[in-house]
């Protein structure tokens, strides 16, 4: 057992890397079709959308003006949330969601990076000024939900956060306008 | 160092180094097998 040619331990070890590279393999090709099966079953992706904000007249007119933040209904059915991260409060406090519907959320900000996420659910993004941060998701569970900047932001950092009541597709009823608040509960 | 006690070692540490890292690389895939099954898929479809 003892007197083995040194070219034998070589290959011996040689032997053990090539199949531990293999089992790398082998784990790294698993991880990646679990990623990806998932995103194609399961609809769960990074979010990724490029678009470009002016951060200093948004507040004036178009998407991001003060009549237009908040949960809107479209014709379609489709609802839309619009969100402003400002230092050191989001624009409105309150998000009124409806339970198990599709959901877009788009934020933005005037002043400096913040980030945001929805405990409880995969909904994580920053939002940097001059651009647009859009996550769709599907809230499966009622309740309140606490939304706070995750990104150091300044002093006041720690006091921002909004809520996210997600309402019961049945009694959740926007207005004549498409406009859901939770102030309807 | 003796060439009989050499060849000795030589013979067991590649299992050793496959059990070692092997049992490490398991405990990590592990966890993140757990995480991603009872935490981040159940939390929703977001994208």
């Amino acid at each position: 057992m003892t007197e083995l040619h040194p070219e034998m331990h070589e290959r011996r070890i040689l032997g053990t890397e090539l199949l531990w590279a293999f089992g790398v393999g082998v784990l790294i090709a698993a991880t990646l079709t679990m990623i990806v099966f998932t995103a194609l079953t399961r609809d769960i992706n990074p979010p990724s959308n490029v678009e470009r904000i002016d951060p200093k007249t948004l507040h004036l007119s178009g998407e991001f003006a003060e009549q237009n933040l908040g949960t809107t209904v479209g014709a379609d059915g489709s609802v839309t949330v619009r969100v402003i991260a400002t230092q050191f409060m989001f624009v409105p406090r309150c998000l009124a969601v409806p339970q198990g519907r599709r959901v877009t959320l788009r934020f933005t900000t005037p002043d400096v990076i913040h980030g945001i996420l929805i405990t409880g659910t995969n909904v994580n993004t920053m939002v940097v000024p001059g651009f647009v941060s859009q996550v769709h998701t599907s809230f499966t569970r009622t309740g309140d939900l606490l939304m706070p900047c995750h990104e150091y932001c300044g002093l006041g950092h720690s006091e921002m956060w909004a809520t996210v009541q997600v309402i019961p597709e049945n009694e959740f009823k926007p207005g004549q306008d498409g406009r859901a608040s939770c102030a309807q509960r | 160092m003796d060439e009989t006690h050499l060849a000795r070692v030589m013979q067991v540490v590649p299992l050793g180094a496959g059990v070692l890292a092997g049992t490490a690389v398991a405990l990590l895939v592990l966890g993140y097998l757990l995480i991603y099954l009872l935490v981040f898929l159940p939390r929703g479809t977001v994208g």
